[in-house]
Formats: C-alpha cells, sequence, structure tokens
C-alpha cells in the first residue's frame, strides 16, 4: 500500500467527517484517519488554524466539524485529482 | 531580406491563426487547473505541467499574431501606403515562427517530462538542451520542429493512452484521443511536401485534438468521470 502524503491524509479526515454528516468524534476521527494519536493532533491543529475544521461542543462532548470551507477544500480537491488521473500525471 | 518560405498555402494561414487561438483557450484552462493543483500540493510535476502549457499557449500566441501580421497587416498597409513593409515579411515570419518552434518543443519536452514522471531536473535539462541543439543546427528548422514534436508527441500518447486503459475513465480517454489527433496531425504537416492536402488534414486534425481536450476539460470542471 502506498504511504499517503500530507494532502492525502487532510483530504482523508476532511473525507470521513463530511460523510458522517460534517461532524466527527475525536476518537472516531483517530480510528477512521488511520493516524497516530500524535499525528492527528498536529493534523488537527493545522486544519482547526487553516480554518477547514473547527472543534464545538454537544451535550457535553467535543466534536470536530467540517467548515464551508472544508468542503471547498474537498470540492477542488476532486476536481485536481481528476485532472491529474486524465493525465496520467 | 528573408524571404518567406511557407508550408501550406498562404490563405490558410489565416484559418490557421484561428485555430491557433482554439488551441491558445486549451493551453490556458490547464495553466489555470494545473496552477490550482500547484499552489495546493507544490509538487514538480505540476510546475512541470503549469510550464509546458504556458509556453505551449505562449507559442499559438505568437504564432497567431505573425500569420495575421505576415498575412494580412502587411499585405494590407503595403496596398494601402506602399510602406515597403513587405520586405520585412520574411523577417517577421522568421521571427514569429522561430518563437513558436521554441516555446512549443520546449513545451513538448516539459510535457513528455511531466507525463513520463521522470523526476530528475537534469534530464529535463538534457533533453531540453539536446532538442534545442538539434533545431538550432538543422537546416530545415520546420522539419526539425515537425519530426522532434512527432517523436515527444509519440511518447506522450503513449503513456496517455496507457494511462486511459489503466483508469478507464471518460476524461482518461478524451485526453488520449486529444493528443492521438495531435500526433496525426504532425505527421500529416511533414507529408505536407507529398501532397498540399495533408495540411489541410492536419489542421483539422489539430482542431479535433483542441476541441477533444477542451471537452476533457470541461468533463473535469464539471466532475464527470
Amino acid at each position: 500500500m502506498n504511504r499517503r502524503n500530507r494532502l492525502e491524509i487532510i483530504h482523508d479526515m476532511l473525507r470521513v467527517t463530511n460523510d458522517l454528516g460534517g461532524k466527527i468524534l475525536p476518537t472516531h476521527l483517530l480510528y477512521k484517519s488511520n493516524l497516530s494519536h500524535e499525528r492527528m493532533k498536529g493534523y488537527i491543529e493545522e486544519l482547526k488554524q487553516k480554518q477547514l475544521l473547527m472543534e464545538m461542543t454537544e451535550k457535553d462532548k467535543i466534536f470536530f466539524a467540517i467548515t464551508e470551507q472544508g468542503r471547498r477544500f474537498l470540492m477542488q480537491y476532486k476536481q485536481l485529482t481528476e485532472f491529474a488521473e486524465a493525465f496520467g500525471l | 531580406m528573408v524571404a518567406v518560405v511557407v508550408h501550406g498555402p498562404p490563405w490558410f494561414f489565416l484559418l490557421d491563426a484561428a485555430l491557433a487561438f482554439f488551441g491558445l483557450a486549451a493551453a490556458m484552462v490547464i495553466v489555470l487547473l494545473s496552477m490550482k493543483a500547484l499552489n495546493l500540493t507544490k509538487e514538480r510535476k505540476f510546475l512541470y505541467f503549469t510550464i509546458a502549457f504556458t509556453l505551449t499557449g505562449m507559442g499559438l500566441f505568437v504564432r497567431s499574431v505573425t500569420n495575421v501580421i505576415v498575412f494580412l497587416i502587411i499585405p494590407y498597409v503595403d496596398k494601402v501606403m506602399s510602406s515597403g513593409l513587405r520586405d520585412f515579411r520574411g523577417t517577421f515570419f522568421f521571427v514569429g515562427y522561430g518563437l513558436f518552434i521554441v516555446c512549443s518543443i520546449i513545451g513538448y519536452v516539459l510535457l513528455a517530462v511531466s507525463t513520463m514522471k521522470i523526476r530528475e531536473p537534469r534530464i529535463t535539462i538534457l533533453l531540453t538542451v539536446l532538442v534545442l541543439l538539434l533545431l538550432g543546427l538543422s537546416s530545415s528548422y520546420f522539419f526539425a520542429y515537425y519530426l522532434t514534436a512527432i517523436t515527444l508527441l509519440g511518447f506522450i500518447t503513449f503513456h496517455v493512452c496507457k494511462n486511459c486503459l489503466e483508469r478507464k475513465s471518460k476524461s482518461a480517454f478524451l485526453v488520449f484521443f486529444s493528443f492521438l489527433l495531435q500526433f496525426v496531425a504532425h505527421i500529416a504537416f511533414v507529408l505536407e511536401s507529398v501532397h498540399p492536402m495533408f495540411y489541410y488534414f492536419g489542421s483539422i486534425a489539430l482542431l479535433g485534438g483542441y476541441g477533444v481536450l477542451l471537452t476533457a476539460l470541461a468533463n473535469v470542471l464539471v466532475g464527470r468521470r
């Protein structure tokens, strides 16, 4: 299996969040994104800084929710993947 | 004074200018998409791709402007004002087409490098220098250009064909078909010396190639596989 690059990891984290209705529990994100706790913390910080993901609390539980910018990133990523695949890049 | 030695009938060069603008449109869409990809990923393959299509677009623009100047503006100005500009037609043609050839051949080299996933920058530089030397030292730069373009396009077409068979997507097929048409068009341009009909055939194939490429890009933009 190929090692994922930084961008693919970010895409995977946002995609699983989006697929689960736009918000996800930290433990589920850790499990679904297939990362170590330390690495995931780093990525979460980056995604929050770039306003692709935000932290929210509901019924005393912490969730991560995808932002509008995060959704735009997913669309843009899909388009660019298709572009690269069409040319075999 | 440099004499204009045209490949193809002069009247057709104005149609050729319009055709070049069509190719320019396709090249610009690709440049925009690959710049977006480059901004997002910072990967070198997208940098090569962006430069390749920027050069291709620049080449087509120069070719188009040259055709309009040499075959429309100069004859008109000369007829109205007897300016003697006609004497410079050859120089305009030589400089314009020289620039077009250099831009598009470096574009093809970079396109071959990025599609064949050549990671070593030294190989890219070596290929570019060799191709430019070949063109510069050739006594017939048009013939050398077409043969070099056929070789490079042959490799690119083979790669996109393999990619199309692997991906089995509509966009990949359209990209392959577009490069196949461009490859065939360049073969037809070489055969123009056998019969002038090949020049028309080549131009139509090239127009088709650009059209199919634009369709492939539209597919990507609307997200259809």
